[in-house]
């Protein structure tokens, strides 16, 4: 990991300025308006509030998981950094790195993995901040997967790879939710130690704040009678009176709140702010998630197997049912088993065998797909691949759909190979005394002529397998990138992807198959 | 996205080789094998026009007559043919045979009839002959065709015949079936008939100048001479069997000619031309066929040409094991389709097919 000089504000300067922030949801409630808040260097802020009142909408403006450009969001107001000051209706701000509640780690990485994509992606961090994460996780072996490591390791896990993101603000989502009381003052104490020693004001998400509030400096409460952020001590007693008074009596508004008018939607491009530079990949973070998905999706002995199969049954079964089973098969045969054969070639190599690797591997990996995106988007890895500046856009959209076409070509001719091979198999078993040069020569008469490099249609065996593979999983990945809320919504997801993907598997080969028996019937008819 | 273990990495690989080398095999033969015993011919000058590169099958023909696949010939650029025998066929070789390459035409379809078949086939000819002529006398035997059909119809043929001749073209056909009775070796054939037609026809004019006053009067008075003798001596030397044999089989020797189908066909359509032209016969023919009188003899000429016609080509396409042949098939598919296509024949020296395709030149082998 490399280091930078120390440049950190003096503890207690403030770093962020939000001046006149108003938010609007899609449907157009005001969550906040004209909202002024600040946040100095090394301090420990509690942001409180009822449900719904936004606190999360307020983490996600600020952390640039949502902008003025999102559908339907309509936000106004100004936030000040380093010098610089943003309209935040036309810029997209990243100014806090986000620890997710449930920690948003990334499952196919190990520790280190998940430590190094955040620092490839992201300015050097100091040394103190490198100090600070060793000492975070010095109890955690980093070359074991993310999934290994107990909750409270996974979370500083999350907690120092937000760390090397490198932001000016760290928000904690929820932190102690699900920890036990002795592991909620733990969690305080570390959280306290950490702001003091790397000089950056943490923002915590709490709803059950008791053993969290004495390590703050102040608290933050979103009043949604007012559309307002009201600063309080950090004092739980007066923190839970103000929300009691506001489950008490919602729909009462204080002296000073108007009727709030939700900002006219931005009309120009929202900018990725000056706060951070784009995403920027990596050709080893390339290479990686290719391979994985590669593995996944091509490679894997299942998907082999899976091909293997549905090419055994392509070979075997048309070859003999046509062969066994011909009507008058003792008058017929010697008249048209040399047509017949170079019928069934054509069925089998050019249209059988590209449309059951296609349904087989678009039915297998459509759902793959769908439950890997649907399961990072409901664990927040998606959020949290856009807030360390890892571009998921590449690392997961690109690679899927560089692997499914890869898988394409791959199986198709391991499908055609295998197809071919047991078509030869069947014939020689049911015609033992034959030669299978002979079977050769007239399976192949009039699709792979002697001479010629490829078979001919290969270009309609490509035209067909490849864009209905990548057109599934790109159907998979639109449905796997919906916003998802619960595991059914995965499900659901994961459902939808089969069935519009299968859909489309079947249209697409349909139609192509259609057109090319337009061009192969007259073709056929000369050589005939 | 889950990860492999060496295992299935080691798994993925196998499976990805076993379909690679599965699909070679496949595709391109048995890794085990040596490649197609190949050897290369000078291409005959018929073929040319015929694209190229461009292959036909090759076959084998077995004692009985049915035709095996063993190989492809491929017809290269440089008057060159290439054959290629399948190497998992222990049974074919080159050595004591010769390869021939065939137009996919009539005569091809009648050299591949086995000799046993051909003489079946001449069977039924002569059964057929036989057929149409009882029905035939059968027919104009009948009073109603005397009185009724038998003038008329003879004026139309006999005008039909005349106005063939005044065909430009018969002059063609006249020089080219001269040149095939002599090239068929016509004057052994006269040879062998004449010992046995002269006697009976020696006798026939014998009694046709012995005088007589019937005679004397019918050819002075009338201007007739009773042909009759030489008629009833004509009819004995046809049906005599040797005759028969001898002329059924010259018969066969011109039908293997091309130009005797050319032939035929050009007389047959000038005739029919000048037959059909004739406004009277389609009227008479539809009066004729429509007539009672005839219904069974019809009935009976019909059922039997169609038994017959089935019978030859049964003859023609099936081999001794009751099934069709798939080369005599694809000859005549491609006569059917008029297409231009080739096949290849490995002849055993010696074998009966070696006789009936004796008249194909072989294949001349170019040595490297």
């Amino acid at each position: 990991m490399s280091r930078i000089p120390e440049g950190r504000p003096a503890a207690g300067t403030p770093v962020v300025a939000v001046e006149k922030l108003t938010i609007a949801q899609p449907h157009g409630r005001v969550l906040l308006h004209e909202a002024n808040f600040s946040l100095a260097a090394g301090e420990v802020v509690i942001l409180a509030g009822p449900s719904g009142s936004g606190k999360s909408t307020l983490v996600n403006l600020l952390s640039g998981a949502i902008s003025a450009a999102d559908e339907g969001w309509r936000i106004a107001g100004h936030v000040s950094f380093g010098g610089a000051r943003v309209d935040m209706s036309r810029e997209r701000i990243t100014l806090g790195g986000v620890v997710f509640q449930n920690f948003a780690l990334f499952d196919e990485l190990t520790v280190g993995q998940n430590l190094a994509i955040a620092a490839d992606h992201n300015a050097a961090v100091g040394s103190a901040l490198i100090a600070a994460i060793d000492g975070l996780l010095k109890d955690v072996d980093r070359d074991v997967p993310v999934n290994n490591c107990s909750g409270g390791q996974r979370q500083r896990v999350a907690i120092a790879r937000t760390l090397l993101g490198n932001h000016p603000v760290l928000f904690l989502d929820e932190p102690n939710s699900g920890l036990d009381v002795s592991a909620s003052k733990r969690l305080a104490e570390l959280i306290r130690s950490l702001s003091t020693e790397i000089g950056v004001p943490v923002v915590i998400i709490a709803h059950h704040y008791r053993h969290l509030i004495d390590v703050a400096d102040r608290v933050l409460m979103l009043d949604p009678r007012r559309h307002a952020l009201v600063e309080l001590p950090a004092n739980a007693l007066r923190l839970e009176r103000e929300l009691q008074a506001i489950e008490a009596d919602p729909d009462a508004a204080g002296p000073d709140a108007g009727a709030p008018i939700a900002p006219d939607r931005a009309t120009v491009a929202v900018a990725a702010g000056p706060t951070r530079s784009p995403a920027i990949w990596r050709m080893g973070w390339t290479l990686r998630f290719l391979a994985g998905y590669l593995w996944e999706l091509c490679f894997s002995p299942s998907a082999l197997l899976f091909v293997g199969l549905g090419s055994v049954i392509v070979g075997f079964v048309t070859t003999w049912f046509i062969f066994q089973y011909l009507p008058f098969r003792d008058l017929l045969l010697p008249i048209i088993h040399s047509d017949a054969l170079a019928g069934v070639a054509f069925a089998e190599l050019r249209v059988l065998a590209p449309l059951t690797t296609a349904v087989l591997i678009a039915t297998r990996n459509t759902a793959l797909i769908g439950a890997d995106i649907g399961h990072k988007v409901y664990s927040d890895q998606i959020k949290a691949m856009r807030n360390l500046n890892v571009p998921h856009d590449i690392y997961l959209t690109g690679a899927v759909l560089t692997a499914s076409a890869v898988a394409s070509v791959v199986l198709t001719l391991m499908s055609e190979c295998l197809t071919g091979w047991v078509a030869m198999v069947t014939w020689s078993y049911i015609f033992p005394e034959d030669s299978t040069y002979m079977w050769r020569d007239q399976y192949f008469q009039r699709l792979w002529p002697p001479g010629q490099l490829l078979m001919d249609g290969t270009d309609w065996i490509a035209a067909k397998a490849i864009p209905s593979i990548v057109g599934a999983a790109g159907i998979a990945l639109y449905f796997g990138y919906k916003p998802k809320s619960t595991v059914v919504d995965i499900n659901q997801s994961i459902a939808q992807a089969l069935i519009w993907g299968l859909s489309f598997v079947l249209i697409w080969q349909s139609v192509l198959t259609l057109v090319e028996f337009k061009f192969v019937s007259a073709r056929l008819e000369t050589t005939f | 996205m889950r990860r492999g273990t060496p295992l299935t990495y080691l798994l993925t690989v196998g499976i990805l080789v076993v379909s690679g080398l599965l699909g070679i095999w496949g595709f391109r033969g048995s890794p085990l094998l040596d490649t197609a015993d190949a050897k290369v011919f000078a291409r005959p000058g018929w073929t040319e026009g015929m694209a190229t590169p461009s292959s036909y099958p090759a076959y084998r023909l077995a004692p009985d007559g049915t035709a095996i696949p063993v190989g492809r010939a491929v017809l290269l650029d440089g008057d060159r043919v290439e054959m290629r025998l399948f190497p998992d066929l222990e049974t074919i070789s080159y050595a004591d045979s010769r390869v021939v390459l065939l137009e996919t035409d009539v005569k091809a379809l009648w050299s591949l009839v086995p000799g046993a078949s051909k003489d079946e086939i001449a069977g039924l000819g002569e059964r057929l002959i036989g057929v149409m002529r009882d029905r035939f006398v059968a027919m104009v035997g009948q009073p109603a065709f005397v009185t009724d059909y038998r003038m008329p119809l003879q004026a139309i043929v006999e005008d039909a015949y005349v106005r063939m001749w005044q065909d430009p073209k018969m002059h063609l056909i006249g020089r080219t079936v001269r040149e095939m009775f002599d090239q068929s070796d016509g004057e052994r054939l006269a040879a062998a008939v004449l010992p046995v037609a002269i006697p009976k026809l020696r006798r026939a004019v014998f009694e046709m100048v012995v005088p007589s006053w019937d005679a004397m009067h019918d050819l002075v008075v009338e201007g007739k001479l009773d042909t009759r003798p030489l008629e009833r001596a004509a009819a004995e030397v046809l049906i005599d069997p040797e005759v028969h044999r001898l002329i059924m089989r010259h018969l066969f020797d011109i039908a293997e000619d091309e130009r005797a189908w050319r032939v035929g066909a050009m007389m047959a359509d000038s005739f029919l031309d000048a037959l059909l032209a004739d406004p009277r016969l389609e009227p008479l023919v539809d009066r004729m066929l429509g007539d009672p009188r005839f219904a069974r003899e019809l009935r009976t000429l019909e059922s039997e040409l169609s038994a017959m016609s089935m019978a030859v080509f049964s003859r023609i396409v099936e081999r001794n094991n009751g099934r069709p042949d798939t080369l005599a098939v694809r000859v005549i598919r491609y006569i059917l389709l008029n297409r231009r296509r080739l096949v290849a024949l490995v002849v055993k020296e010696g074998s009966p097919a070696a006789r009936e395709l004796s008249r194909y030149q072989p294949l001349i082998e170019i040595r490297s």
